[in-house]
């Protein structure tokens, strides 16, 4: 279930953000309370993108950024931001992105019943859709909690 | 049988998600492959048939040699489905 791994006050919406670095501190705060991940975390999925452009953009409209274990994850866990108006991430191919979800893992394995819940739920393209578009934190959960 | 090799940033997130859906058109086009998914660094040095990934990383492979499928769109499963066609079919 996608519900156990999300840290405290992870699901969040906002009307907008300046620029996509904010994005990830704000989608970050919540793994950062639950001590899930260090605040060096973030500065490298910044680097990263720095290196290999904005490869955790997964969908239009949707980003999946995280790191290596050794950067600063402590914890598996998930937090979900949708930034109503859109944040810029540098896609060229998938537009402006609505829904960040921010996801740590401890190591390589242990985190395979989270993608394997995400993956469910990104392949209902109708809830896919819906999360995207979501203005609102109890729609976000409405759909979450179906997986 | 051909090896597939999965590549993300750092092996953790968008190339597990890919391998779970790799696995299921295989099954749906009724083909076996060895599909494995890691990060960029690593998949410099593992050799396999081919090299599936968001096309902002796997050119990073592209060494003249490598049969490399950049996905525009990582979730999308029909992009996916026609770039295993095309590699099996080739």
């Amino acid at each position: 279930m996608i519900n156990q791994w999300i840290c405290k006050d992870g699901v969040q919406v906002t009307n907008t953000v300046d620029r996509w670095e904010d994005a990830l501190k704000l989608v970050a705060e919540p793994l950062l309370k639950s001590e899930a991940i260090e605040p060096k975390y973030i500065d490298s999925i910044i680097k990263e993108h720095h290196e290999l452009g904005p490869y955790y953009v997964i969908y239009p409209g949707l980003a999946m950024p995280h790191s290596r274990p050794e950067d600063g994850a402590h914890k598996i866990g998930l937090s979900f931001l949708n930034v109503i108006d859109g944040v810029d991430f540098e896609d060229k191919d998938n537009g402006l992105v609505h829904t960040i979800i921010m996801l740590s893992a401890p190591d390589s394995n242990s985190h395979i019943g989270v993608i394997q819940s995400l993956s469910e739920l990104f392949n209902n393209q109708d809830d896919l859709d819906k999360l995207i578009e979501s203005k609102d934190k109890n729609d976000i959960e409405k759909i979450i909690e179906k997986y | 049988m051909k090896t597939i090799l999965i590549v993300c940033g750092n092996g953790l997130g968008s190339s597990f998600l890919i391998e779970m859906n790799v696995n299921k058109i295989l099954d749906k086009l009724d083909v076996k492959a060895n599909v494995s998914h890691t990060d960029l660094t690593t998949a410099k040095s593992t050799p396999a048939d081919c090299y599936i990934g968001s096309k902002d990383i796997v050119g990073n492979l592209d060494d003249g040699s490598r049969k490399i499928y950049g996905l525009k769109n990582i979730l999308d499963n029909n992009e996916l489905e026609s770039t295993l066609k095309d590699f099996f079919e080739k």
